[in-house]
This record gives structure tokens, sequence and C-alpha cells, in this order.
């Protein structure tokens, strides 16, 4: 069991090294994140009484398309490279090499959000750092990461590569984002965990499915990559 | 498959032309809201046959991961594509009923909300399979999806829920449960409807998978 979680680490850590040499993907995801954010500080009249009802949308659907953005880059890369083809040749479970590839992905959402979460507060003048932002961001970020890395390493083969994989996530990743939402907006609007406590909970079972779910099913994908 | 579809195609016309009848001329007119709540004969039986075929994807997703027998993608295939057109009927029936009884053509209610994300799902699924580089990859990865995609459905669906009730302003003058005002005819025409629609589904389900048959044999 030790070794199971070391397998992981060592695939991750790998992508991890890699990216702090060339700093590619963190880079163009945060900027791309920064813009998103100013596009929308522009777009919304921030002085309206009602905009902090938008407020946990526009952070959510920043993420959601940075994490895109990162992901068709990142797979691309590893396509280009050829480097799952190497990884494949490893003899591991197909299963350490998928949790591998959502800890990676994990990892860089979650840097990226450590970036993009004060700046938030900034430029909307609001405080979103909160022990249940925070909790609902790493549940949140784990199931994209586990949903992106199935469905990327699938529509990175296909001939339609980048424009396809969107399309296939949004609607998967719908309760993940409603739920995400739902609790930042009820934080900001200074309520209990007992209102928001469930969709916590939703999340954390979304996220042990889908984790199980994707691990048995990569197995599949990877016998066809 | 050995059916002789002629039989089949004739039976299935028949059966649907009476249903033409019933719905048009002998299912009673609903004193509030008039003609248009014969919508829901179309409506509800189209929403069954579109979640039966999801589910039949779901077997079909599992059954090919299992075995590798590409009849069973074929059979997933044709399921999916009958699905998302069912669906698509299901729920533009409903903008077209809801527009007049609920005064809005779409409310984030959670069938409405539900209904629209299995069928952008379903169509995802239709799509990774169209755009896949050969037939045994398209079939493995829209496999992956389908089972994805179904055990997606309820946790959606459960969102959705919690959705409406943190936000009761944007729910605007739903019906209480649709059928609870049938009338004994009106529940006889709905279920022998559905029974008709559930017919030609299976009737179109059976068609499409002998031409991908065919398909297959002029490759």
């Amino acid at each position: 069991m030790k070794n199971y979680f070391l397998y992981i680490w060592y695939i991750s850590a790998k992508d991890i090294q890699v990216e702090l040499k060339k700093k590619e993907l963190l880079t163009l995801t945060t900027i791309f994140a920064i813009t998103c954010v100013v596009i929308f500080n522009i777009a919304i009249d921030v002085s309206a009484q009602a905009y902090i009802r938008v407020l946990p949308g526009i952070l959510w659907v920043t993420i959601f398309f940075t994490a895109v953005l990162g992901l068709n880059r990142f797979l691309s890369v590893e396509r280009d490279s050829g480097n799952f083809e190497s990884l494949l040749l490893l003899p591991i479970s197909r299963d350490i090499l998928f949790l591998g590839k959502v800890t990676t992905l994990f990892f860089f959402m979650t840097i990226v959000e450590i970036l993009i979460f004060p700046l938030f507060s900034v430029v909307f003048n609001l405080n979103i750092i909160n022990i249940s932002i925070i909790l609902i961001s790493i549940l949140a970020t784990f199931g994209i990461s586990v949903l992106g890395i199935i469905i990327g390493s699938m529509t990175s083969n296909t001939d339609v590569r980048e424009t396809l994989l969107p399309i296939l996530l949004f609607p998967l990743i719908f309760p993940i984002l409603l739920a995400a939402i739902e609790v930042t907006g009820a934080v900001l609007r200074g309520e209990e965990w007992a209102v928001y406590g469930k969709w916590v909970q939703l999340l954390a079972i979304i996220d042990i499915i889908f984790s199980i779910v994707c691990s048995f099913l990569f197995t599949h994908v990877m016998k066809d990559y | 498959m050995n059916i002789n579809s002629k039989y089949y195609l004739f039976l299935t016309g028949i059966i649907i032309l009476f249903d033409i009848a019933l719905i048009t001329l002998f299912a009673p007119t609903e004193i509030i809201m008039g003609d248009v709540q014969k919508i829901l004969y179309i409506h509800v039986p189209n929403a069954w046959v579109g979640f039966l075929f999801f589910f039949f994807v779901f077997i079909a997703s599992v059954m090919y991961l299992i075995t590798k027998d590409i009849r069973w993608d074929y059979f997933g295939q044709s399921a999916g594509e009958i699905g998302v057109v069912t669906t698509t009927i299901m729920v533009i029936s409903g903008a077209i009923w809801a527009k007049p009884v609920w005064g809005v053509w779409w409310t984030w209610d959670p069938k409405l909300t539900t209904s629209l994300i299995m069928w952008l799902m379903y169509i995802g699924y239709l799509m990774l399979r169209a755009y896949s580089s050969n037939q045994r990859q398209g079939a493995t990865y829209a496999s992956v999806l389908g089972v994805i995609s179904f055990i997606n459905v309820p946790i959606v669906y459960m969102a959705s829920v919690w959705w409406r009730t943190v936000h009761p302003e944007m729910i605007i003058g739903p019906l209480k449960e649709s059928d609870a005002g049938l009338t004994v005819s009106m529940g006889f025409i709905l279920i022998y409807s559905t029974f008709a629609f559930t017919v030609l589904g299976i009737f179109l389900l059976v068609r499409r998978f002998q031409i991908q048959q065919l398909e297959q044999l002029s490759r």
C-alpha cells in the first residue's frame, strides 16, 4: 500500500520537475486566469448591488476555463513527446498511472488557484480566503482533475483534440461546479455550515465515486491508446 | 436479429397511427390548459424512451468493455442516437408546453436541468465516437464515456434539486404534479402512448443496428 502511493508520487513528481524547469504551463495558465479575472471585472459593474451574487460563478468559470486550457497544453506535450507510450512500458498497474496524472493536474491547478484567489479578493474587493472555501476548492479541484484526465486522455487521441475536451467535460463536472459555486456564494453571504455542508459532502462523494470508477476505466482507455 | 422488418414496420405503423388518433380525436381536452395539455402524450413517452435508451447505452458500454464484442458497441451507438433524438423531442415539446402554462419557455427546474445536462452528455458520447481515429478506439472511448455519463445523471439530478431550493425565486409557477389531475381516460392514453413510442423506439433501434452491420460488411 505504501508503495502504491509512492509510485503515484513518482509519476507525478516527474511531471512536476519538468514543469518547474520549463515553467511553461504554469505561466500560460496563470496569465490566462488573470486575463479572465480582468475581463470579468471590466464586464461586470462591481459597484452594483447584486454583483456579489455573480462572483462565485465568475471565480469558478475562470477556474474551469483555466483547467481546460492547461489540461489541453499538458496533454498535447505528453502526446507529442511520446510520454504516455513510455509510461505504458512501466510494470505498474494503469490506475497508478492515472492517479499520478491526476495528482499532477491537481498540483498545477492548486498553484494557479493559490495565485488567483488573492488577486480575485483584491480586484473584486472581497475576502474569499476562508477555511470552507479552501476545503471546497481542494475537493472541486480534485474532482475536475479526475474527470479532466480521463476525458482528456481520450480526446487528445481523437481527430479534433482540443476542441472536444470542454464540450465533453462541462456536462460531467456540472455538479462539481454547482457545488463549488453554491458553497462560495453561501460563505460570501455569511451563512452557516448547516446551509452548505451538504454540498461539501456531495463533492466528497463525487470525488470518491469518480476516482474509483475512472481508475478502473482508465485501464480500458490505455488499451486503445 | 432475424426480425422480418416488413411486418414489424407495418405493426409499428398501426400502433403509432392508433396512438395519434387517440390523442387527437379521443383524448379529453383539459379544462384549464386546453389543447396544449395534449403535448403530455408526446412529451412523457419521449422522456421515458430517452431514459430507457440511455440505460441501454450504459448496459451496452459495460458489456462492450467486458466482452469487446463490436455488436455491443453497435447496440450502444444505436441506442445513444435514438435517445438523443427522443430527448430533443422531449425538451422541445416541454418548452412549447411551458410557454402558455408556466409563462416561460425554460426554467431551471431540476427535471429540466437534468434533461438538458443529460442531453449534452450523450451528444458528447456520440461526438467522441464520431471523431475517434479508428473504430475500435471509438468504441472503447464511447463506452468509457457511456459509463461515466450514466453514473453522473443521478448526481446531476441531486445537485439540481438542492440548487433549486437555494434559489426559490428562480422557479416561475411550477405546476404541482402534472399527472396528479389525470382522469382515467387520460391515464390510459398516456400509458398507451408510452407503449407506442417504446415500440417505435425499439423498431428504430433494430433498424439502426442492422444498418450498422451492413456498413461493417461493406467496409
